[in-house]
């Protein structure tokens, strides 16, 4: 962890989770006025030093930003901490030191102590947590944006991982929405503010199922069946120390990619596990039809035996038989350049009745993301993902997708880019060079 | 003919038990003196000879929670935590022993605990604030702080702490888990205070 950002994590640890939006509004805007009084300075100051000295100036004010946010959304936590760990997946378009930041999010969210524990197991359990298992950690060893993570031994012997979700994070994620909702409001009178409306309602549902620990147990006892015999662990869960807001599994060792690379690790280790966590992700797709949208390095434990730990379940989406179909069709579309078929699927997607309504601007960013997707599937053996040249495409026209802001899509396929960028992230991150496309196509034919 | 002091206690037992009973029956707005006296079979007058209102009754019963809440806390502390989540624990170890009452905790507390009730005093309710405050003081002890009890600080503790109660008491949330980063929101800016004005630093720390 970042020695700089010790106070922050310190000073935010001792404030409630403020779940009014009034107050969530106005601590997040306060803090982007602070963001902004920083720029203004900096602004004013880079007309008066020497160029280097201006770099400096920049990387310091945008990691003073950085670390206002992070003050800022560790005391939200909530939906707008996912909103952060997502910005942690795109190391691509953020300088250096602020991934590292938001990165810290996914594994050191500001800290329940013991006492607040022992309330909450009362709560969800009816019991302590040291009468429920034989032993129990007081620290927390991971910490994430819905809750936090201890060790604990289950009195015959098994090790575990403990996950507890932060107190009424639910109430939390909702009042963000509504404050999304209400800075909405000021651009009603756009053209698309509805599509608008339909992508922050829909993530509102999926960060809402995120805080039901039962459903995420279902789903990860669903992906031990998938990944059994597999190099591929998915923990053993334990119901009976299970509830919406504590969720008991099977402790995986192993490290984490950060700690991972700072072995630096040979480019076959790192192959091997990119290859893992690509086959994770690939084969449920095809398999189980889902979608792993919160493909974050926090989710998987790089084990020393060398199999992958897939840890985390909460947030997901699963195809219906229809966009299943969409789906597969438009891939196969995509792969030999149908530009008919393609028009086809592009107007369903903007929810056009005719391929002359589309927007010819949003079709052609659009292609140009497809091929920058499919790229390492077209490729003829192993692909470079951290080839400088694809990572600038990928981050050139993400930016240039957020700056146009095209909204009429169905919002079902954030999820999907957002489990895309989060795989492609995790690759450059490894500087892995594999065959992605046998992986894929593999995968394609056997399941679609 | 003379009423022994033993006859006196239970006659006093049967009405707590009595209207803890209807209280959660019925709810505290729904019961009155006369439904009580006449359930423990006794004459509406003489019920107002153990207590002056159906409020310094239920008074009575939510001393008795605090009270079990203290043991609770004292079963419970390891002697390993920090000032705010000691404080935290004894708040919340008490909050869970007054559960049973919750529905109807604000207007027993407004009527005999309220900073502005000073005419008639409610010995029940001075017994719960004084026992709950020497708790207090005892954490603080432990921690490094010395207060009177009629400080300025344990003033403040005082509000802060009728603040989660009256928040606790209309807290919809699932079992009441916005009351619990209030307390320990509460706990911490006490504790916060505290340690600016007497210097002691350690004392916010929760390790």
């Amino acid at each position: 962890m970042n020695k700089l950002t010790d106070p922050i994590l310190s000073r935010v640890q001792t404030k409630k989770i403020p779940s009014n939006s009034f107050v969530r509004s106005w601590t997040l805007g306060s803090s982007q006025a602070k963001i902004a009084a920083r720029y203004f300075s900096y602004s004013v100051r880079k007309h008066f030093v020497e160029d280097e000295k201006r770099k400096d100036l920049f990387s310091h004010f945008q990691l003073q930003s950085a670390l206002q946010l992070l003050g800022t959304m560790g005391y939200l936590r909530g939906a707008i901490m996912k909103i952060g760990q997502f910005l942690g997946n795109l190391p691509q378009i953020l300088p250096h030191e602020l991934v590292e930041i938001f990165e810290s999010l996914q594994f050191e969210a500001p800290p329940m102590h013991y006492a607040f524990i022992r309330e909450m197991f009362l709560d969800e359990l009816g019991q302590e947590p040291e009468e429920v298992f034989a032993t129990f950690e007081k620290n927390a060893f991971a910490a994430a944006s819905l809750g936090q993570v201890h060790r604990a031994t289950l009195h015959n012997g098994q090790e575990v991982a403990v996950k507890i979700q932060y107190p009424n994070i639910a109430e939390t994620i909702e009042a963000d929405m509504r404050t999304l909702g209400l800075l909405l409001q000021t651009m009603r009178f756009k053209k698309d503010f509805n599509y608008m409306v339909n992508h922050v309602q829909d993530a509102r549902s999926v960060f809402l199922s995120e805080v039901d620990y039962l459903a995420e147990a279902a789903f990860m006892e669903k992906n031990r069946r998938l990944f059994k015999g597999s190099r591929i662990v998915v923990p053993r869960l334990y119901p009976e120390f299970t509830t919406k807001r504590i969720l008991t599994m099977e402790y995986l060792p192993g490290q984490h990619l950060q700690s991972f690379l700072a072995t630096d690790p040979p480019l076959s280790r790192r192959n091997h596990f990119a290859e893992l966590i690509s086959y994770s992700l690939v084969h449920s797709w095809f398999c189980l039809r889902t979608i792993y949208a919160d493909l974050h390095p926090g989710n998987f434990v790089l084990m020393q035996d060398g199999r992958l730990g897939f840890i985390d379940f909460g947030c997901y989406r699963q195809f219906d038989e229809e966009r299943w179909k969409f789906q597969v069709d438009s891939e196969l579309a995509m792969f030999r350049e149908d530009r008919d078929s393609l028009n086809y699927y592009l107007t369903k997607l903007a929810m056009h009745k005719t391929p002359a309504d589309l927007d010819p601007e949003w079709v052609d960013l659009f292609l140009r993301q497809i091929h920058w997707v499919i790229a390492p599937v077209l490729a003829a053996g192993p692909f470079d993902f951290a080839k400088t040249e694809y990572v600038k495409q990928g981050a050139d026209l993400l930016i240039e997708s957020l700056v146009k802001g095209h909204v009429r899509t169905d919002p079902f396929y954030n999820w999907s880019n957002r489990a895309l960028l989060g795989h492609r992230s995790l690759m450059y991150r490894l500087r892995c060079k594999f065959d992605y496309s046998s992986l894929y196509l593999t995968e394609m034919k056997h399941f679609s | 003919m003379r009423i022994t002091q033993e006859a006196k206690e239970k006659t006093k037992k049967t009405i707590l038990e009595v209207a803890e009973k209807l209280f959660a029956e019925r709810g505290f707005e729904q019961t009155t003196t006369r439904d009580i006296s006449a359930a423990s079979g006794i004459a509406k007058g003489t019920l107002f000879n153990y207590f002056k209102s159906k409020e310094t009754l239920a008074m009575t019963l939510v001393n008795g929670a605090m009270e079990s809440g203290r043991k609770q806390y004292e079963r419970r502390k390891t002697g390993e935590e920090g000032l705010v989540e000691e404080l935290f624990l004894f708040v919340a170890s008490e909050l869970r022993a007054l559960k049973p009452f919750r529905k109807y905790i604000g207007p027993v507390l407004e009527s005999c605990m309220s900073v502005f009730s000073k005419k008639s005093i409610c010995p029940a309710g001075e017994e719960a604030k004084h026992n709950h405050l020497k708790t207090v003081g005892q954490i603080l002890a432990n921690h490094g702080f010395e207060m009177e009890y009629d400080s300025i600080v344990i003033t403040l503790y005082w509000s802060l702490y009728l603040g989660i109660l009256a928040h606790w008491s209309n807290d919809d949330t699932h079992n009441q888990a916005e009351t619990l980063g209030l307390i320990d929101y509460s706990m911490q800016t006490f504790a916060n205070t505290i340690s600016a004005n007497s210097g002691v630093e350690q004392a916010v720390s929760n390790e």
